[in-house]
């Protein structure tokens, strides 16, 4: 790394083009793969930078970004609660061999169906077991990061695991296309 | 098991969370139920699928980078932490220099922990139930590694901590308070709602309280102790959940054999009751044998908090620190002067306490500095110089630490004369998505409590 790289201030486009990529592979992966989360992106990145000048450095840039990832993406939930966001089937990679294609066609309605029952919870559970299981991240991680008491993430997550699947056992609702769209307008 | 039971550990037994029986029992019953083994593999491919990293498009990024256009180029940053440039750079070598230095020359203390604490002064009363003021703030502060530790409102909880007890009071947005314990020795009471409990944690362990008193001594060798004067308590330790009865204290940490009982005091209604009676009783405690360990729980004789303004309370309102006090400190010496202010200004001599707290300023080292502002700018506010009190409270809260969170609630609290100015000053906390979660909850709290709810926005 070159000794200019410590006196480079990013600009507003390389934040975006540095944290972007992360960030729309979490949004992906909290309202899954195929969900419309362009909006939610977009969303996110706004709230970012307008609130750039207020950013302080007492947590890492990514630290904050991903802070407010986790806040609009809840929010969202909230919002959609119960709605499907979901896209038709046909817009999947198709996969090369016969083999590989039954093994990514299970898994991918499996995810489809996964994501379903996961907009059947609540979304204080639905964010929480999304980041304890698909995340990894640990419950006092979810903690600080919601600004929940670790027990209240516990039983959370416990309910929440719980319920979803009760919500997987129970036949598979049609599902319908609805993207998702930020509550507010900017 | 039945089918529910067994769905509901599904995901644990997946990421094998459970315990040797429950996985066996889970094994077993997937082998003879198809129903549940079915939903085994979808959460498993589920699951799996889920957490297989998304591809991202660069084309796509693209097109999403070009749809922020507008605020791409109105969204310049004001200005860059050190974080960031050459202020960064240099600022890790001299904090990397400066680590050095200290670690150099530090020498750990030799532990004294045991007799030595009671022959300290009196120990401070940290932190006492708070009965709900209007137009008051009632955030809670903790000291804590030279920051102030900001909590939300306790019903019923009394604090009396020995001078090096380090903590937080937490008050989440549940109705599970908590205390996050790091050393020291404390004494709590707590009479909460009816089945409300408050959790004492550690760094090993968790004690739950249930109308209770009892005392928490963390050793800096890592042993815990706690006792159970009167009321309900559990703690929670390596997966095992141990119930204690009044009277009894037990030692847990590397080597802690420790098990005894306790006499009760005839009165513990001050922080000097503590330190005289209760303290020395728990340092010459003998161990017992197990069998004579009260085995159950009695019924809780727990005492009713006194109230600060009944005149017959039993602790005397002098050990009782009142409202939202900003706890000290930082520095010892800082500690005292600031609170010999706020005596002056209780007495009435504000011009003598404000010049103080100017001196203060003119002293403070730079950690420090924000704290006295803030206390300054409080007896400003409160000697109607509203105007210089905004002006320093706005220039607290620049910042994230609870200093800076509290100037801005206090901010808004100033403009109260103007419920649309406060009920603006509050939304913009609220609906600002870069503040955690739990300070935008407060600020929806205070907005409440403030009867701003119904208040419109001021139009500008």
């Amino acid at each position: 790394m070159a000794l200019m790289d410590l006196f480079h201030r990013p600009t507003p486009t390389e934040i975006v083009e540095e944290h972007g990529p992360a960030v729309l592979a979490q949004l992906r992966r909290t309202f899954g793969p195929r969900a419309d989360v362009d909006d939610v992106f977009q969303a996110v990145f706004v709230e970012v930078l307008r609130s750039l000048p207020r950013f302080r450095g007492h947590a890492s840039l990514r630290t904050w970004i991903h802070r407010i990832t986790l806040n609009v993406a809840y929010q969202e939930m909230r919002h959609h609660y119960r709605a499907r966001a979901t896209s038709p089937l046909d817009e999947v990679d198709e996969p090369c061999s016969t083999q590989d294609m039954e093994e990514e066609l299970a898994q991918a309605e499996a995810g489809r169906r996964l994501y379903e029952a996961l907009d059947e919870l609540d979304p204080k559970k639905r964010m929480a077991v999304i980041l304890h299981d698909i995340e990894g991240l640990t419950l006092r991680e979810i903690g600080e990061q919601l600004g929940r008491p670790l027990q209240t993430v516990a039983t959370q997550v416990r309910t929440g695991r719980a319920e979803l699947a009760e919500a997987l056992r129970r036949p598979a609702p049609r599902a319908e296309v609805l993207p998702l769209a930020p509550r507010r307008s900017r | 098991m039945s089918c529910a039971d067994i769905r509901g550990q599904l995901v644990a037994y997946r990421k094998h969370e459970l315990s040797l029986l429950q996985t066996t029992k889970v094994e077993q019953h997937l082998a003879r139920c198809p129903a549940c083994a079915r939903l085994h593999t979808q959460l498993s491919l589920g699951f799996e699928a889920a957490r297989r990293a998304p591809q991202v498009d660069r084309a796509h990024l693209v097109r999403l980078i070009a749809r922020l256009g507008p605020y791409l180029e109105t969204a310049q940053p004001d200005h860059w932490p050190l974080a960031y440039g050459a202020g960064g750079a240099l600022a890790a070598l001299a904090a990397v220099l400066v680590a050095f230095g200290l670690w150099k020359g530090f020498e750990p203390p030799a532990p004294d922990f045991g007799a030595a604490v009671v022959e300290r002064a009196r120990p401070q009363v940290a932190q006492v139930r708070l009965v709900p003021k209007p137009r008051r703030l009632e955030w809670l502060d903790q000291v804590a590694n030279r920051t102030l530790v900001r909590s939300r409102p306790l019903p019923a909880l009394r604090i009396i901590s020995s001078p090096d007890w380090t903590g937080r009071v937490l008050g989440g947005r549940s109705d599970e308070p908590r205390v996050v314990m790091d050393q020291g020795y404390a004494s709590f009471d707590y009479q909460g709602e009816v089945g409300q409990v408050l959790r004492v944690q550690t760094k090993d362990l968790e004690v739950e309280l249930q109308e209770a008193r009892a005392y928490v001594v963390r050793e800096p060798s890592g042993l815990t102790t706690i006792g159970l004067l009167s009321g309900r308590a559990a703690v929670a330790v390596d997966g095992e959940l141990i119930l204690l009865a009044p009277g009894e204290q037990r030692t847990f940490g590397p080597g802690a054999a420790a098990k005894g009982r306790l006499e009760m005091p005839a009165a513990l209604t001050s922080a000097a009751d503590f330190v005289d009676e209760v303290r020395p009783a728990i340092a010459t405690l003998e161990p017992v044998a197990e069998a004579d360990a009260p085995s159950e729980v009695l019924e809780p004789r727990f005492e009713p908090l006194p109230n600060e303004h009944d005149s017959n309370s039993p602790v005397p309102t002098s050990e009782v620190a009142a409202g939202p006090e900003v706890q000290p400190p930082v520095s010892v010496s800082l500690a005292q002067q600031l609170a010999e202010a706020e005596d002056q200004a209780r007495r009435g001599e504000r011009g003598a306490a404000r010049a103080r707290y100017e001196a203060l300023l003119d002293q403070a080292s730079e950690p420090e500095r924000p704290l006295v502002q803030y206390e300054l700018a409080r007896l400003l506010a409160a000697d109607g110089a509203t105007d210089r009190a905004m002006v320093l409270y706005r220039t607290l809260g620049q910042g994230e630490n609870e200093v800076a969170i509290q100037a801005n609630f206090a901010l808004c609290q100033l403009q109260l004369q103007q419920p649309c100015a406060a009920a603006s000053c509050l939304d913009r906390i609220m609906t600002d998505l870069s503040r955690p979660v739990t300070v935008r909850a407060e600020a929806a709290q205070l907005k409440a409590r403030w009867r701003l709810s119904s208040v419109a926005r001021c139009s500008q």
